[in-house]
């Protein structure tokens, strides 16, 4: 277990590596420069000044200690500092993470559960059939369908003007200032429903799976035989045994969150780190990026050690040492 | 009539050869993709007060299937009708919930394989002591945790003080199986089934379970029901032997009867291959073919297509238990008497 | 041992089994024997709607394939009725689907589309699972260091955010020659199944190393090495074929993944050039008509989601087939 923790560390040194020497193949910062037929003197100035004339090692090195000294630099598209920028697409990510995140796992796990309690039945039935059309619902068809309903479809039945929630404009409508719940949580309902869709089949179907494995295990029938109530039996025995495998997909998963909202991002204009790389990506603003690459990776990693730890806290059988 | 905490003191204490457990007619089915699959046929049994019964059998033969029916642990696809009474109190067709006062306080069952029959996430003593507080809810925890020590002393697990506090999984297979006695036997039950709690153990591991069954009964005077399917473990502690082949009963009688003047020719093929038996006579011979398919059975007696002394008579009818050579002997044979005499020797 | 604990042995069946009773299989109960295959193929065709998706799968597959017998029409090809062009029309006789912004006929582009979608789906799924298989089967056989470091690998692959990595991969043979020699040109359908391949193969190699793990205890492993079968021998003679099931069943899941994955990079504007159809090109370029010529968003989208569906059950299918917990007999 210490080993697949230590384990963390050189995955975080190789993974950010490895998409900080991606980003430098793909993306040429003097690009516009070159464009503007700066003189070749003033272009190797320029490159020096950057720091890009130096070997890739020499650069992610000095890249990585300015991340962690916190100087983290000038960003080339917004000429202002990186921090606060990135400070508001992870914020907007993670409000809109952990929202949904809250929401789709809930109700996997409770459809989940009713299903594999009352297997066969026609609710089990009805959730099997309606998670495979979920898990086959691609964010960015049923977000496209989600616009058009809420939309076209509801202005011209209900003859509106307005949709009947917003899909454009991010994270506030553009005629707010300042913080406003109400139009806030307005703008969160449609990328949370297009984030869900999946997850609810995704996690419904995990929870009945280990629910039904944990069901038909020996020792339920041992609980069952020594005649503790019903009530218990799921509680105690079947439930919290379902849920070991559950903690360590849920954390799995939150830890993905920070660099993969990208596709529902996009639909709606919600400015979070998705678009924040897409925008400096086209831009190969190194300094908005880099430390973009190392708070993804480090919240991949982070969430994969808790994973562990969570999966070891809750088996006896699994020990840290 | 519901079953709750006071109709169960109502019943009569069960004197020593009366029957607690009778088991009528007893049939399970259950629903596969394949069809119906009868796994228990017309069983009939009857567990007496204070005695150990051993069930033997084949697998498949329906000798687990129709214990666990009576607890009501078979899954939904399963279909029972019939009778089981407990002191006098029908069992089958009761909800789970009327069962709960049953389970564990007045029939409780332990399990071939300890290793998966403990829940491997909560401490050995916190399972017993959910055993204890299910049936005495009113009970301290301070009361049910001393209970727990003491029970895990019985059924001799040293330091229970350390060990109380472990998971199964930091026990030895062997303890486990002491743990899980001890686990069913915190409310003193009337009835105890073993379903083949020594198959998967270490053979001497086996002799020490088997030990501690025999103590255990002695001890609290609880029935046993033994199931297994090794005639040596029925020798050495079985007072009474029902035979099952195929979902219903082949042959009853007392362990000596049975071993020495066997009265059905599927007892006789058990018997002689069994090596510490037929070593007398020099010969293991075991029972040619195998065990029917329980989707289509054969007609008339089961066991027809293996059996040396088949008749035409024995494809067409089954053949009804019935009384024959020593008291208390039954056998579901229609050539009983012409089941050729005791070897020499035994 | 007595007779009946060689049968209890041989049978491997348990009085009662502790899971599943509701297959005459696992009670023990079954007498005659029917070869693996034609079990699989019993249990498949009795999952009804993997059996109704087969048959729409066939039909979609049938129709892009010989896509120039179902639609008079190139996917590039301008229309013009009376010499106008004869753009964002809605869906009428002779265009089911109706015309993009650049003329061209909608159901014919989704046929095309469809013939590029599903190569990349099957191509990237064949890949990567062969690809993860061979990791797969080499850790759980070897064990030890070997297994040490292609599990890290694995690790690590997963660890790096999915579509990110995609996007920087798509870009890469643009400006780095060596990658265009290895994987061709950016944005060609190639390159792109090359990419998503690479980023596809960690799950089919962690399911399959837990199962060769497994596998390799078992006796006839055992048998065949004591018979002096090579190593490579009893990999891909003994091991591989018992994981058939497992290889199907990700190889099916994987397509559906795949189609989605392209469709995904499209739509962010780094999948498959703008001027080739494929189902994620068409979704993504005529989003901006999404309220005034649905259709054109719609005919795509659903293509892509009843396919992923029908792929999707198939693979339920396939796993009620192969189901190792009710082949165990």
């Amino acid at each position: 277990m210490t080993r697949r923790v230590l384990w963390a560390i050189p995955v975080l040194i190789v993974g950010s590596f490895l998409m900080f020497a991606a980003l430098h193949m793909t993306t040429d910062p003097v690009a516009a420069a070159r464009h503007n037929n700066v003189t070749p003197d003033a272009l190797i100035r320029f490159k020096h000044d950057l720091g890009v004339d130096r070997p890739l090692l020499v650069q992610y090195w000095t890249a990585v200690s300015n991340f962690f000294r916190g100087n983290w630099g000038t960003s080339f598209t917004s000429q202002g500092p990186v921090w606060p920028q990135l400070r508001t697409a992870l914020a907007n990510t993670l409000v809109l993470g952990i929202v949904a995140g809250v929401f789709y796992v809930t109700i996997g796990v409770i459809f989940g559960m009713i299903s594999a309690v009352k297997q066969y039945s026609w609710f089990d039935h009805a959730t099997t059939g309606l998670s495979f059309i979920g898990l086959s619902l691609p964010p960015f068809v049923f977000g496209l369908l989600l616009i058009l309903l809420v939309g076209a479809f509801y202005e011209k039945t209900f003859h509106s003007s307005t949709p009947l929630l917003p899909f454009v404009g991010g994270v506030y409508s553009p005629t707010t200032h300042g913080f406003n719940l109400w139009d806030r949580a307005r703008h969160l309902i449609l990328p949370v429903l297009v984030l869900s869709v999946q997850e609810i089949a995704i996690y419904s179907r995990y929870m009945r799976t280990g629910m039904l494995e944990t069901i038909n295990s020996d020792y339920i029938r041992t609980a069952r035989a020594k005649g503790i109530s019903e009530r218990r039996v799921i509680s105690h025995h079947i439930f919290r045994n379902a849920l070991i495998p559950l903690t360590t997909f849920t954390a799995i998963d939150f830890g993905a969150l920070a660099g993969g909202l990208i596709i529902t991002e996009q639909i709606f204009g919600y400015q979070g780190m998705g678009l924040y790389f897409i925008d400096r990506y086209s831009n190969a603003d190194y300094p908005a990026l880099i430390p973009w690459i190392m708070i993804v990776i480090i919240f991949v990693v982070v969430f994969n050690v808790l994973a562990d730890l969570s999966y070891a806290w809750l088996d006896p059988r699994i020990r840290l040492d | 009539m519901a079953i709750d905490a006071e109709t169960l003191e109502e019943q009569p204490e069960p004197a020593a050869g009366d029957a607690v457990l009778e088991i009528r007619n007893l049939e399970v089915t259950f629903k596969t993709e394949d069809g119906m699959v009868s796994a228990v046929r017309g069983l009939d049994l009857d567990v007496r007060a204070d005695e150990v019964l051993g069930i033997v059998g084949e697998s498949g033969s329906g000798k687990s299937v129709s214990m666990l029916a009576v607890l009501g642990l078979l899954p939904p696809t399963a279909t029972i009708t019939g009778s089981a009474k407990f002191r006098g109190l029908e069992l089958i067709g009761r909800k789970q919930k009327e069962l709960q006062p049953i389970r564990g306080a007045k029939i409780a069952m332990i399990f071939q394989d300890p290793l998966t029959a403990l829940n491997p996430v909560h401490r050995v003593g916190v399972q017993i002591i959910e055993a204890i507080k299910a049936h005495n809810p009113d009970m301290s925890n301070r009361d049910a945790y001393n209970r727990a020590l003491e029970l895990l002393e019985l059924v001799g697990i040293p330091r229970p003080r350390v060990r109380i506090d472990q998971y199964p999984h930091e026990y030895s297979g062997g303890m486990r199986q002491r743990a899980m006695i001890a686990m069913m036997m915190a409310n003193d039950p009337d009835v105890l089934i073993a379903d083949e709690p020594t198959t998967a153990l270490d053979v001497t591991i086996q002799a020490q379970i088997l030990e501690l069954v025999k103590n255990v009964q002695e001890r609290t005077h609880t029935a046993v029901v033994f199931i297994t399917h090794d005639l040596g473990v029925i020798a050495r502690i079985a007072d009474r032997v029902q035979v099952m082949y195929a979902g219903r009963t082949a042959e009853v009688g007392d362990v000596e009867t049975l071993f020495s003047g066997s009265k059905h020719p599927y007892t006789r093929g058990l018997l002689s291959s069994l090596p510490a038996l037929a070593g007398r006579t020099g010969k293991l011979q075991p029972i040619a073919g195998a065990p029917p398919s329980m989707l289509h059975p054969p007609p008339g007696c089961a066991f027809h297509p293996r059996c040396p002394m088949a008749q035409v008579l024995c494809t067409q009818e089954q053949p009804p238990l019935r009384a024959i050579g020593a008291p208390q002997q039954l056998s579901a044979c229609h050539f009983a008497d012409q089941v050729p005499d005791t070897r020499p020797g035994t | 041992m007595t007779d009946l604990q060689d049968l209890a042995v041989t049978t491997g069946a348990p009085g009662l089994p502790g899971g599943d009773v509701s297959s005459s299989e696992s009670l023990g109960l079954e007498a005659k024997p029917l070869s693996p295959s034609r079990l699989a193929w019993r249990r498949f065709r009795r999952h009804k709607l993997a059996m109704l998706s087969s048959v729409i799968l066939i039909l979609i597959t049938v129709l892009c394939v010989f896509a120039p017998l179902f639609t008079k029409y190139g996917p590039n090809q301008l229309i013009r009725v009376n010499g106008v062009k004869f753009a964002l029309q809605h869906p009428q006789h002779g265009h089911w689907f109706g015309t993009n912004e650049r003329a061209n006929d909608m159901w014919s582009n989704v046929l095309y589309g469809g013939r590029v979608s599903l190569a990349v789906g099957i191509t990237v799924a064949l890949a990567s699972t062969a690809f993860g298989t061979v990791v797969g089967v080499l850790a759980g056989y070897y064990g030890g260091w070997l297994d040490d470091v292609l599990m890290r690998i694995t690790d690590l692959f997963l660890a790096i955010p999915f579509l990110i990595a995609l996007i920087l991969l798509t870009d890469l043979p643009a400006s780095q020659p060596w990658a265009q020699t290895i994987i061709g040109p950016s944005h060609s359908v190639r390159s792109i199944i090359f990419i998503i391949a690479i980023l596809f193969w960690m799950p089919v190699a962690r399911i399959l190393r837990g199962l060769v793990l497994s596998l390799k205890e078992k006796e006839f492993v055992e048998a065949a090495r004591a018979a002096g079968a090579s190593n490579a021998r009893i990999m891909l003679r003994h091991l591989v074929p018992n994981c058939t099931g497992q290889i199907i069943i990700n190889t099916t899941l994987a397509v559906a993944a795949a189609i989605v994955t392209e469709a995904a990079l499209s739509f962010l504007g780094k999948g498959v050039d703008i001027f080739t159809p494929t189902w994620g090109n068409l979704l993504g370029n005529n989003q901006g008509f999404l309220e005034s010529n649905p259709a054109l968003v719609l005919a795509p989208g659903f293509a892509i989601v009843i396919t992923v569906v029908c792929v999707n059950f198939i693979g339920d299918g396939l796993r009620d087939a192969f189901d190792p917990k009710q082949l165990s007999v």
